[in-house]
């Protein structure tokens, strides 16, 4: 603990602390105007935190990755169990709930068994004691929100193949049973944007993920696994895709405009009611594109889509040194 | 009894909305400068799940800049979104397409239950040909910064695009807003001259 | 068992892993029953909190075998919730979760189950006496502990059970102990002294006897299906460990856990699980194994120590009071 800082001489003046926790939003903008434009955490307005990432570090997860970004730091364990179509697989009937996308025609097939049969689990757990605001119990609406797009997103980019998920019969290459991946972030401390931190977690715990070789054993009617770590099989993970985060916040027409900050903190994150998220591909390709919060542009976007795109190759080169090339 | 409410359908999408406030507000809610936004979105069919929340909050960025929150400070404005039906028919995108609807009927919901806003935001869905992206585009339609169609206030879009591409969407998105807009003002003039018939007389 | 505020898996339920033998093999025991394990400690990992905690056992040479890895965030003093009723002095809450993905076998749930919620009821006992509590009047502070991975021997109906004592929720609980305990001294509450934790046991030496039918005789608050049976008279085979560890390859009779704040020489908690009986040189074995326990405990608090003195000197450092190098060293000690 720093010691108190001495009275001021002027009673009218206080330290940036106070003056931060009394006029939030005044004490970004202010930040701002100066020359160059600077954030209170020292950045500018388009610099991101510069991420870590550790692999397979726990012992009892598939895979594993811990992710740091600034002060917000993520662990994502990948967990696989057995689904067993032995019981009642005949006449399954599926029932789509109103606003969930349904099948969609592909060539291949694939994205259908893990959207149909939930093969893949997400889940975000926030109560942790990573920050203030969040208690131990049920999940608040804003993790139940990052939940469900940090599942669409995995979704939606068709990363799993659903082949590498599938446990057949030896002999009659019949389906038998179904892996079940149960991915799961914990948050263990957060500062702004747990989007970005979790989603790169989770791609890269499935880049680490190796499950044992599994087979439909007859004797048992059962699936049973080769203990033989040599025999443990990684998913195949297709492509590399990478989320970014900004919010933008309006200064006024004449004091600079909008200004679009990369990267936002938990202090941005609570003044700046505007937000936009762009997940890059490879190739400089867009996956998705969010944005809400606040009246703008399209070449606002569109700037957002620049600066994720120099975001993707960060992390790119990142996952290319921490997971090699076969991951 | 809500103080707003519309039913929207557009082919297999029948949506309602209801709006209640300003009402009294839980004090652990309660905004000190501003009015606490509440919105729940009920599903056709079973409970409300982790798709429901995600949904809430996309709603929530889209309509939230238009509403001046200030005007009533320490008070709840409930939004209620009733799913009544909605089935995919071909669509492969089919949370674009409740969404796109959804914005349209809570505007007309806050314009009936006259919330005071900056402006009325029309959402439009556009698929690209070879359905390789799906977007949802909200565009203020009256006020909200600059004249008609020119605040983008909300976009979701999936799938995988370039900038170009997502340039030109935008702007087919912008033409549809437009249209959309103008029938939503349709409909409150012909409201607002049903409902004010004996004053005309 | 749905909820509606997580996303589920499919709704026919999925199974652990099947092996087709019992292939959980165990390590050979590598250290002399006095050393105690290397732990890494590193404090305010978690800046949004009042004060944090990391602490794991290094990993060990063998990829495949467990480590100890958990978290500790303090939050504090804050005020208590209008809702409460007055208080003169401040509470202590603590809160210990499994993740889950951090156990052996099956995957743990989410909400908080018997085991999570009586680990976390002793770690605020054994915490709670170590804070000022006085000094705080109407506040609360809150420890939240996260296991991210743990050795197993918790004692799971679903575990392969090894004969003798379970000491894996006695290691995670000590664990937990010291890492809430450095994390309370970086959040700058004020104590009386701190807390850490040390687990001692008794082995057996493997040597192929089969014990005889023998009366239970369980000591322990949560030991109800261990089987060490034994009966009043010991033998010489039987050794003091300390800091014994689930993965390695010995029969445990007894264990005991203790809090013990090593300046004023206080125990906050005592845990024992097994019999104990007199031995052979007329000592109680249960005082040996407290003993045992303390002892462990007192190494665990140089680590402590250390990891709070680097802390606080990084802090003065940047404040400018202390001149010269804090930092350099990660924290990482061996003690023993």
């Amino acid at each position: 603990m720093a010691t108190a800082p001495p009275p001021p001489s002027n009673p009218l003046s206080f330290p940036p602390a106070t003056f931060q926790k009394l006029a939030p939003k005044t004490f970004l903008e202010r930040h701002l105007q100066s020359t160059p434009a600077t954030r209170p955490s020292g950045r500018g307005p388009d610099t991101f935190r510069i991420p870590s990432l550790h692999t397979n570090s726990l012992s009892h997860a598939h895979g594993s990755a811990v992710v740091r970004t600034g002060d917000t730091a993520v662990v994502c364990g990948v967990r696989g169990e057995v689904l067993s179509l032995a019981v009642g697989t005949g006449g399954r009937i599926v029932v789509l709930r109103s606003g969930e996308d349904g099948r969609r025609e592909n060539e291949e097939g694939e994205g259908d068994e893990i959207r149909e049969r939930a093969l893949v689990v997400t889940n975000l757990e926030m109560g942790t004691g990573c920050t203030r605001d969040y208690h131990p119990g049920p999940p608040t609406d804003f993790a139940q929100a990052v939940t469900a797009r940090l599942h669409r997103l995995l979704l939606a980019n068709k990363l799993i193949p659903s082949k590498s998920l599938r446990i057949l019969d030896p002999n009659t290459e019949e389906i038998k049973a179904y892996w079940v991946l149960y991915i799961d972030v914990i948050v263990i401390s957060l500062d702004g944007n747990v989007l970005d931190a979790a989603w790169a977690s989770i791609l890269a715990a499935l880049r680490s993920t190796k499950l044992p070789q599994a087979y439909w054993d007859q004797d048992t009617e059962g699936v049973v696994c080769y203990p033989e770590v040599s025999r443990y099989k990684p998913l195949g993970i297709k492509g590399l895709a990478f989320t970014a985060s900004f919010a933008v916040i309006d200064l006024g027409a004449e004091k600079g405009g909008k200004v679009i900050l990369s990267d936002p903190d938990e202090f941005e994150e609570g003044v700046c009611e505007e937000r936009v998220m762009v997940c890059a591909l490879e190739g400089e390709r867009v996956g998705w594109i969010e944005k809400g919060g606040g009246v703008g542009q399209v070449a606002e976007v569109v700037e957002c889509v620049h600066r994720a795109t120099e975001r993707f190759k960060v992390w790119e080169q990142l996952f290319a040194k921490v997971l090699g090339s076969s991951g | 009894m809500a103080d707003g409410s519309a039913q929207y359908t557009d082919g297999p999408t029948t949506l309602l909305a209801s709006i209640n406030g300003p009402i009294e507000v839980k004090p652990r809610d309660e905004i000190p400068l501003e009015a606490y936004l509440e919105i729940t979105i009920r599903p056709s069919a079973g409970v409300t799940s982790v798709r429901e929340k995600h949904l809430e909050a996309l709603l929530r960025s889209a309509i939230s800049p238009l509403i001046i929150r200030t005007v009533h400070p320490r008070t709840l404005l409930q939004i209620t979104l009733q799913i009544i039906q909605h089935e995919q028919v071909s669509v492969a995108h089919t949370l674009h397409t409740l969404l796109a609807s959804a914005v349209v009927v809570v505007v007309l919901a806050l314009v009936d239950a006259g919330v005071p806003m900056k402006g009325m935001l029309a959402a439009a869905f556009v698929e690209e040909a070879n359905r390789s992206a799906a977007h949802v585009f909200g565009y203020a339609v009256t006020g909200g910064g600059g004249g008609p169609g020119e605040g983008l206030v909300f976009v979701e879009s999936d799938g995988a695009f370039d900038e170009k591409e997502f340039v030109e969407a935008s702007e087919i998105g912008r033409k549809k807003c437009l249209e959309v807009g103008e029938l939503m003002k349709d409909w409150i003039r012909g409201k607002v001259g049903r409902d004010m018939k004996y004053r005309l007389k | 068992m749905t909820d509606r505020r997580r996303i589920n898996g499919p709704p026919e339920g999925t199974t652990p892993l099947v092996f087709p033998s019992g292939s959980t093999h165990k390590s050979m025991i590598k250290r002399s029953p006095t050393t105690l394990r290397r732990i890494f400690l590193k404090t305010s990992l978690t800046p949004p909190a009042t004060g944090s905690a990391f602490l794991e056992l290094p990993t060990p040479s063998c990829p495949s075998t467990p480590t100890l890895k958990l978290t500790t965030s303090v939050y504090g003093p804050r005020p208590l919730p209008s809702s409460t009723t007055f208080s003169p002095n401040a509470r202590l809450t603590a809160e210990l979760k499994f993740s889950p993905f951090s156990t052996p076998g099956r995957r743990r749930g989410y909400i908080r189950d018997g085991v999570e919620r009586d680990l976390s009821a002793q770690l605020s006992l054994a915490l709670g006496k170590s804070v000022d509590v006085g000094k705080y009047p109407k506040s609360a502070i809150d420890v939240f502990v996260s296991v991210l991975d743990c050795e197993g021997g918790l004692g799971d109906p679903n575990d392969v059970k090894s004969s003798g004592v379970e000491v894996g929720l006695m290691s995670v609980l000590a664990a937990a102990i010291s890492c809430a305990g450095a994390a309370i001294a970086d959040a700058g509450i004020e104590c009386f002294d701190l807390v850490a934790g040390g687990v001692a046991g008794l082995i057996k030496k493997r040597d192929g006897e089969v014990e005889g039918d023998r009366i239970v005789a369980d000591m322990g608050i949560g030991g109800g299906n261990d089987d060490s049976r034994r009966g009043g008279e010991r033998d010489t085979r039987i050794t003091l460990v300390l800091d014994p560890s689930p993965t390695e390859d010995y029969i445990i009779l007894a264990a005991a856990a203790v809090g013990y704040m090593a300046a004023r020489d206080e125990l906050t908690l005592v845990w024992t699980k097994g019999s104990m009986a007199r031995n052979c040189d007329g000592t109680d074995e249960v005082e040996s194994l407290i003993d045992g326990a303390i002892a462990a405990a007192t190494g665990v608090r140089l680590v402590i120590n250390e990891a709070i003195k680097e802390r606080l000197l990084l802090g003065l450092n940047a404040v400018g009071l202390v001149r010269g190098t804090a930092g350099g060293d990660n924290g990482d000690r061996t003690v023993g």
